[in-house]
């Protein structure tokens, strides 16, 4: 076959893209271009339709950075076992709830001694400290009971008793603590609102955003700095070679799930005293919420767990007001989930390995 | 072989002419869709399906409960048969309505059945039941499309004593209009049939007064998060919120309200699906001077607390609610008809028409019930309304009392 002849002028960028691309990729063009159409007249139409104030908007940005630093907190326990298992433990949103009532019991001992309302500072880390030990404990006994006989197995097993594991502690809640839902009682001055600027934020909302950096500070330092932190880093990056070298693989992973469980624990409780009602059902929308985020920053990737939440947060918040206000829509805060999942089969589509990157798969591929 | 053919050929045949037109004679009675014979000495049978298990179990076991005073009252026998109930569960879904009625439906001595509990369970019930010409008096379903004006075939066999949501959005519009003088008012829905339907009815009644319909939201039962939604509404600064949502939304709306600007001053009303103590707990001390539209026992005919006082003769403890009240009422209205139309032959069989049985409940009017005078209009709407606006006194839950904690209002 002779070459084909080449036209005189040298082909453009677009041609080249055209001749190397697949109808797979014109699609995924078409994809692409459509929802930026969708976001950008709908973020026009919602600002200009003018329905909330910039006050409004400045408020709802504020309350998405909370909620997102929550989302974040679980997203962590999600991608810190990803990262050394390469598992998905579906029962970490019920670790949460865990961790949530054991902070409720807390709350409650504390509230009766008079406590919660005269010093509340000093309560609300006794409190969190409850709820983290109530979600470390619960995930270790997970560890021991439904991964650790898995550990050497290489099969779905671990991911289905994941599943499972999220039921029992579902079911096993209920019976123990009702499905009525639970109130945390009130945290003294933290309860009111202060005003900012002209804006009113309460409280809680602020003393749950900050305590959540403190806790997230508090762990990436643990994970960049101590023994432990680059021992577990070195069992992410290759479980064997770290074995060869001395390091005590299941300690560590024993210790990655307490870690996970901890922060899932703390997200129970400034869950709770940002929206004080708890319920025994309430670990699973929570949990697919913390696993979205972990996608969306990219599994594996602390960093990513941490903008993903934030992210995913944020877009709850902001979405419907911005975006779907703008189609007039008649009730689009009934929408609000599909712009935080639409967000996340977007990723899935566009960039499978997360915002940040799944950190450890360029290194292992 | 070609016995087993005929034999199967002969059973389709049957099966066929079954189908067709049920027509039938049997003693004295001639009916349209079939007629039930109680031989002498047998007992008159009553199906019954409410939530035997579920989160309802308290209400669906105090229905049915009722139904048993009821028949108690009656002297345990109508045109001196002996009355028995059967009861089954029917959750409060479904799929719970849909086995239990399938259950009384496979007996074909069942004249009528008392139930649901829940308008889910009525939904796929009562289809069930009237296929077979078995009309069903509902003691806990309300949703307004169960007795539609274009409701399907299948419920037309369907009556309810419970009064339809559609009174009692005529109520809380009524008193928003013409007690509180509002003139706008929002409304929140949690996108579930009962919230969804009674809101819609409230809006149109409200508008209907010369009120303004100002905002009109939605939200998903699961968020936690309503102040964008709040904030939505307090730019259209209603006087008014109308959102008959469940206990966890309530307690996230009280709880938001006030920290939206614009909206610390405006009054909420709830349904009746949070008279209860958890909402309470759910909302904490903003619950106090929240006001819900729910049924008033206090409203009954002055039969009831001869009833409460029988009932708990009978159980050992006191009914809940008013539920057990629709369960008699139920039953009454049954009664009464089965009463109208049995007929006797020589022997002293019973015989009960299908038709005839259903048109007789349809028509009931003015029967002294429990809850009310029970008249059935043309859809088979037969409840009398007894509704009330209440008002939370205090955020301790062990207060929950109704009539202290919360207190009646109006009327």
């Amino acid at each position: 076959m002779s070459e084909v002849p080449r036209s005189a002028t040298e082909p453009g960028a677009f041609s080249e893209w055209l001749r190397r691309s697949t109808w797979v990729d014109h699609v995924l063009l078409a994809i692409r271009i459509s929802v930026a159409a969708l976001v950008l007249v709908g973020l026009a139409g919602g600002l200009t339709a003018g329905t909330y104030s910039a006050a409004d908007f400045v408020s709802f940005t504020m309350f998405g950075l909370t909620i997102g630093s929550i989302y974040a907190l679980i997203a962590l326990g999600y991608t810190m076992v990803y990262g050394i298992l390469r598992m998905i433990n579906f029962a970490h949103g019920d670790v949460m709830m865990i961790g949530s009532f054991a902070g409720l019991f807390a709350a409650g001992a504390l509230n009766d001694a008079g406590l919660l309302n005269a010093l509340p500072l000093l309560a609300l880390p006794l409190v969190l400290a409850a709820g983290m030990a109530g979600g470390a404990t619960m995930s270790l006994i997970i560890e021991r009971i439904a991964y650790r006989p898995f550990l050497h197995v290489r099969s779905l097993a671990p991911l289905i008793c994941a599943i499972g594991m999220s039921f029992v502690l579902q079911y096993a809640a209920r019976g123990l603590f009702g499905t009525r839902n639970r109130a945390y009682p009130g945290f003294g001055w933290m309860e009111g609102t202060v005003s900012l600027f002209g804006l009113i934020v309460p409280i809680p909302q602020i003393v749950a955003f900050i305590a959540a950096l403190i806790v997230l500070a508090g762990l990436l330092a643990l994970v960049k700095l101590s023994p432990l932190g680059k021992a577990m880093r070195a069992v992410a990056e290759d479980r064997d070679a770290a074995a060869l070298v001395g390091i005590n693989v299941g300690a560590v992973i024993v210790a990655t799930f307490a870690i996970g469980g901890a922060m899932a624990g703390v997200a129970g409780v400034l869950y709770a005293l940002v929206f004080k009602q708890i319920t025994v059902f309430m670990g699973f929308a929570l949990g697919v919420k913390g696993f979205a985020a972990a996608i969306l920053g990219g599994i594996g990737n602390l960093g990513g767990a941490l903008l993903g939440g934030l992210v995913l947060g944020l877009a709850e918040a902001l979405g419907p007001a911005l975006v779907l206000e703008g189609f007039g829509l008649p009730a689009p805060y009934q929408l609000k989930d599909v712009i935080g999942y639409g967000m996340l089969v977007m990723i899935l589509i566009f960039r499978p390995q997360g915002l940040l990157g799944e950190r450890l798969a360029s290194k292992r591929a | 072989m070609n016995k087993v053919f005929f034999s199967a050929a002969t059973l389709a045949a049957v099966l066929l002419a079954a189908s067709g037109s049920r027509a039938e004679t049997l003693g004295p009675v001639t009916d349209a869709l079939g007629v039930v014979k109680i031989t002498k000495g047998q007992p008159i049978q009553i199906g019954g399906y409410s939530s035997q298990s579920g989160g309802d179990t308290n209400q669906g076991i105090d229905e049915l409960r009722g139904a048993e005073i009821a028949i108690k009252d009656a002297g345990g026998k109508v045109l001196g048969f002996p009355v028995k109930l059967l009861g089954e569960d029917a959750q409060c879904t479904a799929e719970g309505g849909q086995t239990a009625a399938t259950k009384l439906a496979g007996n074909k001595q069942i004249v009528a059945v008392l139930g649901p509990s829940c308008s889910s369970g009525a939904r796929v019930g009562a289809p069930i039941l009237w296929k077979l010409g078995i009309p069903s008096v509902a003691i806990g379903a309300t949703a307004p499309a169960l007795t539609a004006a274009d409701r399907p075939d299948g419920f037309k066999g369907f009556l309810r004593v419970v009064p339809n949501d559609l009174k009692s959005a005529a109520f809380t519009a009524s008193y928003a209009h013409d007690k509180l003088g509002v003139k706008t008012a929002a409304t929140i829905h949690d996108g579930s049939p009962y919230t969804e339907q009674l809101v819609r009815a409230f809006e149109k009644d409200f508008i209907a007064k010369g009120g303004t319909i100002v905002a009109s939201e939605a939200v998903s039962p699961t968020d936690t998060d309503l102040r964008p939604v709040l904030t939505r509404i307090a730019t259209k600064k209603p006087e008014l919120i109308f959102t008959p949502v469940f206990t966890s939304t309530v307690g996230f709306l009280m709880r938001q309200k006030d920290e939206v600007a614009g909206l610390a001053g405006t009054k909420v009303i709830g349904g009746e699906g949070v008279f209860s103590a958890n909402v309470i707990e759910a909302v904490g001390p903003k619950i106090i001077g929240f006001h819900i539209v729910g049924p008033s026992t206090d409203l009954f005919s002055e039969r009831f607390p001869v009833f409460v006082k029988n009932f708990t003769a009978e159980y050992g403890e006191a009914p809940i609610g008013g539920f057990s009240a629709y369960g008699y009422d139920a039953a009454l209205l049954t009664m009464a008809a089965i009463k109208e139309v049995g007929k006797t032959d020589a022997e002293g069989n019973l015989y009960i028409g299908r038709q005839a049985l259903h048109d007789a409940m349809m028509a009931t009017k003015a029967l002294p019930g429990l809850t009310g005078a029970l008249t059935c209009d043309t859809y088979g709407d037969c409840g009398a309304a007894t509704y009330a606006i209440w008002e939370f006194t205090s955020d301790d839950q062990s207060s929950f009392a109704p009539g202290t904690n919360p207190k009646r209002i109006f009327p």
